[in-house]
């Protein structure tokens, strides 16, 4: 299967968005890590039970902010806040710098996304359902239809009727869906929910260069390691709370180890032998094998001693931290909960 | 709101739903006076029969017929207009990329308006296509006159405003629930159970027959019927007009404080 397309397509797709986020916020054109969507405190109660509580972040244009959270977490409720479809209890959302209860029109005007499962009117075609979207947002041709579905490869299936289309087609058409109006902000959930791993990476292939071509991109997804790839920076919440943020590599820094495979029955000596070593800060046994916390390029010292002790490990090798680990060890004891 | 209401039309105009009930129409009408041209040729009476189905009489044959079927016609279309949308999940995404609310159930409302006018204006035309065919059939003449055009817009146009309120009671309710069933089922069972209720009623006391006055039913018959045998007055259709206009206005003002304030988290 093809990529999704050409750098050219997309190109041709997309004048420069940045320029207008960054007029807004009174900076030049041209600076494009202008804060385009920001929300404050954002707060949801609903029946006295708070579902997302004080939620402070930004996306800036240009950038892909990975947003996570275990299910009932609060990413559904937040992402209704920003598209005006739930009334917050408290806090703003800010789009383009312009408080977005003061002017609703601000997610027609500058936001596309697919929420949760995209869904379409099941009797119409693929394309007439981007025209019937198309009508609604105005200003959007018919070439850029055309142009749209041959970026989500779907120009010679978009004349079937959408009650036929497989998940992967309809999720490839909800992203086009997305794309109609040249948002400044993409707000994609679960974008590659139900693609076969050909099309999970195409879409992988269009996130980042949908920031670099200026639109700021808000993913949500359960898929950590699609999340890690793509993603400038990752905010994490749990219960409602924003619990981490910050750049993917932030995040991970810090979390490493180097794992070490000793011969059976070896693994007390080895770790009287290790624990000896000044930069070892912490280590870990499983059996034969032992996690030991220290300095990246600790390797070779740890091997060293063992062999002067006469241990011979099977294997040594430096595990980093992964989003997955991370975000697991963050949200843990997040008990099962209905995604609000 | 222009946008969304050309997407609405172009989403209508697409649906097979549309057209089914429109064919509902035509095909009864076509039906009825098809049973009563064979009626008249094959029975003893058919010399009154024959009567029946000139132009001039239609609104105590045909039109009565469209009377009874078209509010039901409205009803199903009106709440499907939102009611649908729910059921599809296609709300959300639809409201976020309208201006506002307000302009999309707009749309929707004049949606709504446009087919019923539609509907009746189909309904009427074919009702009297089937009736000149039928009267010629039986030998008898069409019953045309100069006047016969406008009078077809005139009884078009008293249908349309005929059907509103059970329509607009239906989208209201369709959009309150949540759900496409709910609005059919109460806007035909308000439709059918109204004037049920309040005729009983009135038997029982002189306050429920004033109430009765009011209502959708009894403004509807009258609007409906005249011309017939209704010996009303055309005072009193205008004023049977305006009672249906305010229900309608009443049900398309609550719609929207209601649908603004809502949070929407499904459909």
């Amino acid at each position: 299967m093809n990529a999704i397309s050409s750098q050219s397509t997309l190109d041709t797709l997309n004048p420069k968005v940045a320029g207008a986020a960054a007029a807004a916020n009174g900076q030049p054109p041209g600076h494009d890590r202008a804060v385009v969507l920001e929300t404050h405190d954002l707060t949801k109660s609903f029946g006295g039970v708070t579902v997302v509580d004080g939620l402070s972040f930004t996306v800036r244009a240009g950038e892909v902010l990975g947003f996570l959270g275990p299910n009932g977490a609060g990413k559904s409720t937040t992402v209704g806040m920003i598209l005006g479809l739930i009334r917050p209890t408290r806090g703003t959302v800010t789009i383009a710098g312009q408080n977005l209860a003061a002017k609703p029109a601000l997610v027609a005007e500058h936001v596309g996304a697919i929420i949760e499962n995209p869904a379409f009117y099941p009797y119409l075609t693929g394309r007439d359902n981007l025209r019937a979207l198309a009508l609604m947002s105005g200003g959007v041709d018919e070439t850029r239809i055309e142009s749209l579905l041959r970026l989500v490869n779907m120009a010679d299936r978009a004349d079937r009727p959408y009650k036929t289309f497989s998940l992967g087609m309809k999720q490839r058409l909800g992203i086009a869906a997305t794309l109609l109006t040249n948002p400044a902000i993409v707000i994609l959930d679960e974008p590659t929910n139900g693609l076969d791993p050909a099309g999970q990476r195409e879409i992988r292939d269009v996130i980042p260069r949908l920031a670099a071509e200026g639109h700021a991109v808000l993913l949500a997804s359960h898929l950590l390691h699609e999340v890690e790839q793509v993603s400038d920076r990752v905010a994490i919440i749990r219960r409602g709370q924003l619990i981490r943020e910050g750049s993917v590599d932030d995040l991970l820094r810090g979390g490493s180890y180097v794992e070490v495979r000793v011969p059976t029955g070896e693994a007390p000596s080895a770790l009287r032998t290790l624990g000896r070593l000044p930069f070892i800060e912490r280590i870990d046994a499983e059996r034969d094998t032992l996690r030991i916390v220290a300095p990246d390029d600790a390797g070779e010292a740890i091997n060293r001693a063992l062999v002067a002790q006469g241990i011979y490990a099977g294997g040594i090798a430096l595990q980093r931290q992964t989003l997955e680990n991370l975000f697991l060890d963050l949200t843990e004891d997040e008990a099962p909960a209905n995604a609000a | 709101m222009e946008g969304l209401l050309r997407s609405e039309v172009f989403r209508a105009r697409k649906r097979a739903q549309t057209w089914m009930l429109v064919a509902i129409v035509v095909a009864i009408e076509i039906l009825f006076y098809v049973g009563m041209t064979i009626a008249q040729a094959v029975r003893e009476d058919g010399e009154s029969l024959r009567e029946s189905l000139r132009v001039a009489t239609i609104e105590d044959n045909g039109l009565a017929l469209f009377g009874l079927i078209g509010p039901i016609l409205a009803v199903v279309f009106a709440s499907s207009l939102i009611g649908s949308e729910f059921g599809w999940n296609t709300l959300r995404p639809v409201l976020a990329r309208a201006r506002t609310r307000a302009a999309l159930l707009s749309a929707k409302w004049l949606t709504m308006a446009l087919y019923l006018a539609v509907l009746a204006v189909v309904g009427v035309l074919v009702t009297m296509i089937a009736a000149t065919i039928s009267s010629l059939v039986a030998g008898e003449g069409a019953g045309w006159s100069p006047s016969t055009v406008v009078d077809w817009v005139v009884i078009s146009g008293r249908f349309a405003l005929g059907f509103l309120p059970l329509a607009a009671l239906a989208l209201f309710v369709a959009l309150i629930t949540r759900s496409n069933a709910a609005g059919i089922a109460i806007g035909v069972a308000y439709g059918l159970v109204e004037p049920t209720v309040l005729a009983l009623l009135g038997l029982l006391s002189d306050v429920f027959e004033t109430i009765n006055k009011g209502t959708i039913s009894w403004h509807t018959g009258r609007l409906l019927t005249l011309g017939g045998e209704n010996d009303i007055t055309v005072n009193d259709a205008w004023v049977s007009a305006g009672v249906l206009a305010l229900w309608t206005v009443l049900f398309v003002a609550l719609s929207y404080p209601l649908f603004n304030r809502r949070d929407v988290t499904s459909g």
